[in-house]
């Protein structure tokens, strides 16, 4: 079969045009990250305030806060969030079969289609949390570990749309998967690291933790940012969130064709 | 008044209905329920990992954190009882209330009710079942009188959570798109979980009189286990003021908003 | 936006609302049903203000809007009838008896226990008028009730309205782009265009005034040569089927003509279709 990248490029321009049609939806994930992070962070300053500490669990105030920003800013660059309800529509009412009498890969179609908005504001997210730490001298990785942190976003990025396009196509055997992907978000809420870093957990639970798929969404990314690991082992790490990501989508591509198979059986 | 009483009437056809609803997607209940029961034992694990390293937090130990967490649990299952007003901002955009003002009905109180949420009342069984535990196994003193009082302002904090959210959902009146808005200030939804007097005196004073969710959680633990009956009343009181202000308010906005709806028609 | 509309209508009237898109159909249903308040002018319906009346205005009124629906989409049709009672406060009796009546009339038996998601348009939409009929109003207005409906679906509809029309005295007001549909059952038309009414009275005199010409078709047993005279009148022809168009004043004067052009062996005289007629209005742009 013909591969051709162009369909798909034309869907991700007429995207980016809608995108900039309601530049809403961009500033909105510009700026939610941030009431968040003031959310939790809130909380972890009272906290240092409290109990008077320079560093809890390997964090000081500042690399926290910045902790916080970034792993905010990679789940924004995640392009699965809006597919999975869009997945789950399409599917529950047959609308689907209009994707797939086009000449396209549905599941390609969807990450064009996807792909623009997580971009901009990952991007523009990430700028701005350097600059902020640079501007408040908290730590920034340079060099390798610069180069470390990119590959581990990126790692962090396919794992959790592997995960978003996992819980999409579960609408082939079930109604409503909305309960689900709500129950996905608490566990990897506390799983990744999202919630509170893993180091919190005391060493033995942390290092069971961060060999986890979850560990890759937020806690690892998150932790090269800061400099909480030694490069030794967040080389380790990295690589372990690739064999993670390749793991979940050769899963998820398995999984698609199952459930297409049993939606053309059933005639949808 | 009379759409009131009406209400009052046709609550059990609208309760039949969420029934209904719920009937038709079994496994969607029982996942939900799942999904309720992981995310309270998440916010346990998650007070239990940070008091393990940093010992209590101020006056707060992990009973008191329980009973928060069993308290903010039953607030957010009334609440999102009622989770159908997030689509509020989306169905005056779209002309959606077309549907309501056609009807003999007070139009928000269809369209609140027509979508009862009722998967989520098991969620005050399970902070009612964490409380009970918190009480029972860590000894936790207590009185019938502190024990009304924590359920009567927990129950009601439903309300002074519910209607600073739906006044921001309103402003898709005059805004359109609300959605932002309601997304961002959705997010400080997370401070009921927290122990709010340990915070800031601006935080208190925020989350008493702008946004109250003080009351969800944070305040029916202190009138369950420390403060006197004289100033757990006074608390109530003070939340019964807070609850017909925000009902004036809201009132007024709707008759405003719904004013300037029909004059565009939807 | 609509202006200086003026119109009354009898109790018991079936009246076609019509215009092209953005005319201000939908605008004009809005305001006589309550939802839009008008800027300036006066509406009464059944001694009712629908702005300032309206909560015990909607008692007495019935609206199905084809783009929206009225019914809970998750859970089986009988659920939101139910519904509907209790908002209407029908007493238990005159529902059941309603509900028992249209059930029959539009075949509505296997479809009140299955989810609304899983009717067809066709299905959904006589639900839809049944829930707007429950609670016996006196005024319904239709917007575009047949949108994408199949034949059958339209004719069933249609029949229906009817009845009810005839038997219960009940007013509709109907907008469709459909013609077919005020042609089988409005005897009164207002056309409307950019918020103004352009003709109002019935469908008959419409057609009179506007459509000049009729189509005589007449079957030769075999082809023929037509004079020149005759050449302009001449729309198209198909085999040996010849297809006249004749000013309606001359149709009389011109068929035996017509006939005697070869060996005619039938002959039939087609009344313009009220489509058509739109068609020439909405190109026209005025009456």
């Amino acid at each position: 079969m013909k591969v051709s990248a162009v369909k798909y490029l034309v869907v991700f321009a007429i995207q980016v045009k809608n995108l900039l049609e309601y530049k809403i939806n961009i500033y909105l994930k510009l700026i939610r990250p941030i009431i968040m992070v003031a959310a939790v962070g809130a909380l972890w300053l009272v906290l240092f305030k409290v109990t008077g500490r320079d560093s809890i669990g390997g964090f000081t105030r500042k690399s926290f806060i910045i902790y916080l920003l970034v792993i905010r800013y990679i789940a924004v660059f995640s392009p699965g969030g809006a597919s999975i309800t869009e997945m789950n529509e399409e599917i529950r009412t047959g609308d689907i079969t209009m994707r797939l009498v086009k000449p396209m890969h549905y599941m390609v179609w969807l990450f064009a289609r996807n792909l623009p908005i997580p971009l901009v504001s990952g991007i523009a997210g990430l700028l701005m949390v350097t600059l902020l730490a640079w501007f408040f001298g908290a730590p920034v990785p340079t060099g390798w570990s610069g180069v470390l942190f990119c590959l581990s976003v990126t790692a962090a990025i396919i794992t959790q749309y592997a995960f978003y396009q996992g819980l999409g196509i579960l609408s082939f055997w079930i109604y409503d998967v909305f309960p689900i992907e709500r129950f996905y978000k608490a566990v990897s809420g506390l799983l990744s690291g999202e919630l509170i870093p893993l180091t919190i957990f005391g060493a033995a639970a942390q290092s069971i933790l961060q060999f986890l798929p979850f560990a890759s969404l937020a806690f690892i990314p998150g932790g090269i940012y800061v400099g909480l690991f030694p490069f030794s082992k967040a080389i380790i790490l990295v690589v372990s969130q690739f064999i993670w990501a390749g793991f979940f989508w050769i899963l998820v591509l398995w999984s698609y064709n199952r459930g297409l198979k049993k939606f053309e059986a059933q005639g949808g | 008044m009379e759409a009131f009483f009406k209400m009052l009437r046709i609550l059990p056809d609208y309760v039949r209905l969420a029934i209904r609803r719920e009937t038709e997607y079994k496994a969607g209940f029982y996942t939900y329920l799942v999904h309720q029961t992981v995310t309270l034992l998440i916010w346990l694990i998650f007070w239990r990992a940070i008091l393990n390293r940093i010992g209590d937090f101020g006056n707060w130990d992990f009973p008191l954190m329980l009973l928060l967490t069993g308290f903010s649990t039953i607030s957010m299952g009334l609440w999102m009882t009622f989770s159908t007003i997030w689509r509020l901002p989306r169905e005056i955009l779209r002309g959606d209330l077309n549907n309501y003002l056609i009807k003999p009905v007070h139009p928000f109180v269809h369209f609140v009710f027509r979508r009862l949420n009722l998967r989520s009342l098991p969620r005050i069984l399970l902070g009612a079942g964490t409380i009970t535990y918190g009480l029972y196994f860590y000894k936790i003193p207590w009185s019938g009188m502190s024990l009304f009082l924590a359920g009567t302002i927990s129950v009601l904090s439903f309300l002074t959570a519910f209607l600073p959210f739906a006044l921001i959902c309103l402003t898709a009146f005059w805004i359109g798109r609300a959605e932002f808005l309601r997304d961002l200030f959705g997010e400080l939804f997370v401070f009921q979980n927290y122990p709010i007097s340990e915070f800031p005196n601006l935080f208190i004073y925020v989350f008493t009189f702008i946004f109250p969710l003080i009351f969800s959680a944070t305040a029916p633990v202190l009138v369950l286990t420390k403060l006197t009956v004289g100033q757990s009343w006074a608390i109530l009181a003070l939340m019964v003021v807070i609850i017909v202000i925000q009902l004036l308010i809201f009132g007024f906005l709707w008759k405003r908003g719904l004013r300037r709806y029909e004059s565009f028609g939807g | 936006m609509i202006n200086d509309i003026s119109f009354d209508i009898k109790e018991g009237a079936f009246v076609g609302y019509i215009g092209p898109n953005g005319a201000g159909k939908s605008t004009t249903i809005k305001l006589l049903t309550g939802i839009l308040h008008p800027s300036a002018g006066d509406i009464r319906v059944l001694d009712f203000n629908p702005q300032k009346d309206r909560y015990q205005y909607t008692y007495n009124i019935g609206v199905v809007f084809g783009q929206r629906s009225l019914l809970e989409y998750d859970i089986p049709v009988i659920d939101s009838f139910l519904l509907y009672r209790a908002i209407y406060e029908l007493p238990e009796k005159d529902f059941q008896q309603r509900l028992t009546e249209f059930t029959q009339l539009l075949e509505l038996d296997d479809l009140l226990h299955i989810p609304v998601r899983k009717l067809s348009l066709g299905q959904r939409m006589r639900c839809e008028i049944v829930a707007s009929l429950l609670h016996k109003p006196r005024v319904i207005f239709l917007d575009e009730p047949t949108i994408g409906l199949d034949a059958l679906s339209k004719h069933e509809i249609r029949n229906f309205l009817r009845r009810i029309n005839q038997q219960e005295k009940v007013t509709i007001i109907l907008t469709t782009h459909d013609m077919d549909d005020i042609e089988e059952l409005c005897e009164r038309i207002i056309f409307i265009n950019v918020g103004n009414i352009i003709y109002d009275g019935p469908l008959k005199t419409l057609k009179n005034n506007y459509a000049t010409h009729k189509d005589v078709e007449i079957v030769f047993d075999n082809p023929i040569t037509v004079p020149p005279p005759f050449e302009p009148l001449l729309k198209s022809v198909d085999h040996n089927i010849y297809t006249f168009s004749l000013e309606r004043r001359d149709t009389a004067r011109l068929i035996p003509h017509l006939l005697e052009l070869g060996n005619a062996k039938d002959v039939s005289i087609h009344e313009p279709r009220l489509e058509d007629v739109v068609k020439i209005i909405y190109s026209n742009n005025s009456l």
